[in-house]
């Protein structure tokens, strides 16, 4: 067979194979009022474009179901709360970059792809250029290991050395690559993988936020408000029951979720007004009691986590 | 040739993987209207359908703006979408959204650190049809400083 027959043949073959695929599950309807549906599907497809098909199908699936998204804040919020509130930068809580030699297990790759994001967003919040693209590096050798080779390019390696003076830029460059990248464990099936990565980021954050608090009140407050996200973190993990990957670190939030509940969160009824922009403002009064005590043994508990993860 | 320059552009309507455009969909058509703002970093989107529905529970923290881009495929038509609080009281609705102003995107500042629920839904076509519709929904936060 030619190579011209050949590709007529496959791309006739994927063509009638779709078309049968897509008429299945409706040979019980009625002939007539299918082939209306099907036009009127037809029309409905054409007022999209056939340009802007992208992330669309024609479903198999008839039952409607409620997707449940527990999401946690990025590493980078904790990072910029560290550096507004005063802070001097603190190379000594990073993860040493050499360490990733050590990393063989895909569990470890993804903690500590988690653990060198957060100290990516770290140095890159307070403009440590240098140590950005060690830990940029680091983390696209870690996700080249876990199969996300497509992500971090030698392209996007050079738009962040050729914006290293721009924070605004690479903040956004760092956001997108987290985020390209989460989405890319997601559609490869590797949701455990993802959940490891958001899980590394946010003990690492919570590392760093501890180890700079002292005298620092609106960090202190940062610190006892992750109660919350601690919360969605363990319901995220629930939903992924039977995961060997994620048992053990599972227990450890449990653990930690034990020191957390030390802390009380008042919350009273939220109330909104608009400011002079005529942005809404979503509010309501709060308090938060921490102790000393109760924050030393946050710190505590994180850095015993940490240290096991980063070894 | 002549065959290929018939048949490639009907391979386009042929029920592709939408998972996998997932990402793609959304870096293009939704990522640039976060535009100012530092996107969270959780992939949040899902292949639906009509009449299924999505929640996000997310912490807002005090004294930042957000903006929250609820960004679905055209193909199932206009998202609706509600903020709740943990009470699950109603503290904003697309569905009261009037005029010229953009029913996908809710910015908002936060004076208290909460939890917030985003719960949105994808409408029922007027009529029923036997062949149904999926496309990629989003929900994305980007946040800055007040």
């Amino acid at each position: 067979m030619s190579a011209r027959k050949f590709s007529v043949f496959i791309l006739s073959a994927f063509f009638f194979g779709s078309l049968l695929l897509t008429s299945c599950g409706e040979a019980s309807e009625g002939n007539e009022k299918a082939s209306q549906d099907d036009v009127k599907s037809e029309e409905q497809t054409q007022e999209v474009g056939y340009e802007d098909l992208e992330g669309a199908a024609v479903s198999e699936r008839k039952e409607a179901i409620k997707k449940i998204f527990y999401t946690i804040p990025a590493p980078m919020e904790m990072a910029s709360l560290i550096q507004s509130s005063g802070a001097d930068f603190d190379a000594d809580l990073l993860n040493d970059v050499d360490n990733v030699e050590n990393y063989m297990t895909q569990k470890s790759q993804a903690l500590n792809l988690g653990i060198y994001g957060a100290n990516l967003s770290y140095t890159t919040m307070f403009e440590r250029s240098k140590e950005s693209l060690f830990y940029l590096s680091t983390v696209k050798q870690l996700a080249d290991d876990l199969g996300a080779s497509n992500i971090i390019t030698d392209n996007l390696i050079s738009r962040v050395d050729s914006n290293k003076e721009n924070k605004d830029s690479l903040l956004n460059i760092v956001s997108d690559t987290f985020w390209s990248l989460n989405a890319k464990f997601k559609e490869d099936d590797m949701e455990d993988v993802s959940a490891l990565v958001i899980a590394g980021g946010w003990i690492e954050a919570l590392h760093l936020a501890t180890n700079h608090a002292e005298g620092n009140a609106p960090l202190r407050q940062r610190i006892a408000e992750q109660k919350y996200s601690l919360n969605d973190l363990i319901k995220l993990f629930a939903t992924y029951e039977n995961q060997e990957n994620l048992s053990e670190v599972m227990a450890d939030l449990d653990q930690l979720q034990q020191v957390f509940s030390e802390i009380e969160i008042n919350k009273e009824k939220t109330e909104t007004s608009t400011d002079e922009n005529g942005t809404m403002v979503i509010g309501g009064a709060s308090s938060v009691t921490m102790s000393d005590e109760t924050l030393a043994k946050v710190k505590d508990s994180v850095a015993a986590i940490r240290a096991k993860y980063i070894q | 040739m002549k065959f290929l320059t018939v048949f490639l552009p009907l391979l386009l309507l042929l029920p592709l993987s939408s998972d996998a455009q997932c990402r793609s969909f959304t870096k293009k058509k939704c990522l640039p209207e976060l535009e100012g703002y530092v996107q969270n970093d959780n992939f949040n989107s899902a292949v639906l359908i009509p009449g299924d529905e999505a929640e996000l529970l997310l912490t807002f923290y005090a004294d930042k703006e957000y903006r929250l881009l609820v960004c679905g495929h055209p193909i199932l038509g206009d998202l609706e979408f509600e903020v709740l609080d943990t009470d699950e009281e109603v503290v904003y609705s697309n569905r009261d959204v009037t005029g010229e102003s953009p029913k996908n995107m809710f910015d908002f500042k936060v004076a208290t650190t909460q939890q917030l629920i985003v719960r949105i839904r994808v409408p029922e076509p007027e009529e029923a049809s036997t062949l149904i519709h999926e496309g990629c929904v989003s929900v994305m936060v980007g946040s800055k400083e007040s």
